[in-house]
């Protein structure tokens, strides 16, 4: 799949979405680490750089990037348990010979716990995020 | 390598991350997130051996998870080999920077 592939909503189900997320989450907190190191390395240059760079943490919108990086991580971890479930064979269906239309997806019980389970945790750990953040 | 142990190394380093990233998060938060971000804490913290050991390590499996995430979304895209390594050498260097930034942070 193509890269545009990801953003075409035509044909999309709840795995797919997982899948461009996993992936875009997966970018966005790359680019954080990197930022994140150059940051923290400012606390070799003493306390006046480091409290000048903790001036735009401290702000709300500075707040708000963090706690949206935090949700990123939150979501890129479960599902990437999830992935890993799948792959050794935890949430994968019995084979069954298919019939069309192909609705094959989250049809296993234990998945689409995983996928609740999922939901309710990371909105539980959001709002723990936030309260200690926000 | 084969494609098999670049999956499994993948799961491994995300297990590990999941593991330090706790951590690392709780040790930030537990006694609020102000004081354990202020520049007299942050030094203190950064003095703890086993902690900057903990972050060192922490940067190391992010680094390679990434890099592992980078290179099956090249190939996912349809990528060529040749523009996949090149890209990979190019955040190899950027990576290895990164570490060792890392590296003298906590020294």
């Amino acid at each position: 799949m193509g890269t545009s592939e990801w953003f075409k909503v035509r044909g999309w189900n709840i795995e797919r979405l997982l899948f461009a997320l996993h992936r875009i989450t997966g970018w966005g907190l790359t680019a954080f680490i990197v930022l994140h190191v150059l940051f923290v390395h400012q606390v070799t240059y003493g306390e006046r750089a480091w409290n000048s760079l903790l001036s735009l943490d401290s702000t709300f919108l500075g707040r708000v990037v963090l706690l949206l990086v935090v949700v990123a991580l939150i979501f890129h971890g479960l599902n990437g348990v999830r992935i890993m479930l799948i792959e050794f064979g935890y949430l994968l269906t019995e084979p069954k010979e298919q019939e069309y239309p192909y609705q094959v997806w989250l049809k296993n019980r234990r998945h689409r716990g995983y996928v609740l389970f999922m939901g309710i945790l990371g909105i539980f750990l959001t709002i723990v995020a936030g309260v200690i953040l926000l | 390598m084969r494609e098999s142990t670049l999956r499994e190394l993948t799961y491994l380093s995300g297990l590990a991350i999941l593991l330090l990233v706790i951590i690392h998060l709780v040790k930030l938060s537990v006694g609020g997130f102000t004081v354990n971000t202020s520049f007299s804490q942050v030094a203190l913290s950064l003095k703890d051996p086993a902690y900057s050991v903990t972050l060192i390590l922490l940067l190391a499996f992010i680094l390679t998870h990434s890099s592992l995430g980078i290179r099956r979304t090249l190939l996912d895209s349809g990528k060529s080999n040749l523009t996949v390594k090149a890209v990979l050498g190019i955040l190899g260097v950027v990576f290895l920077i990164i570490l060792v930034l890392g590296i003298l942070t906590v020294w």
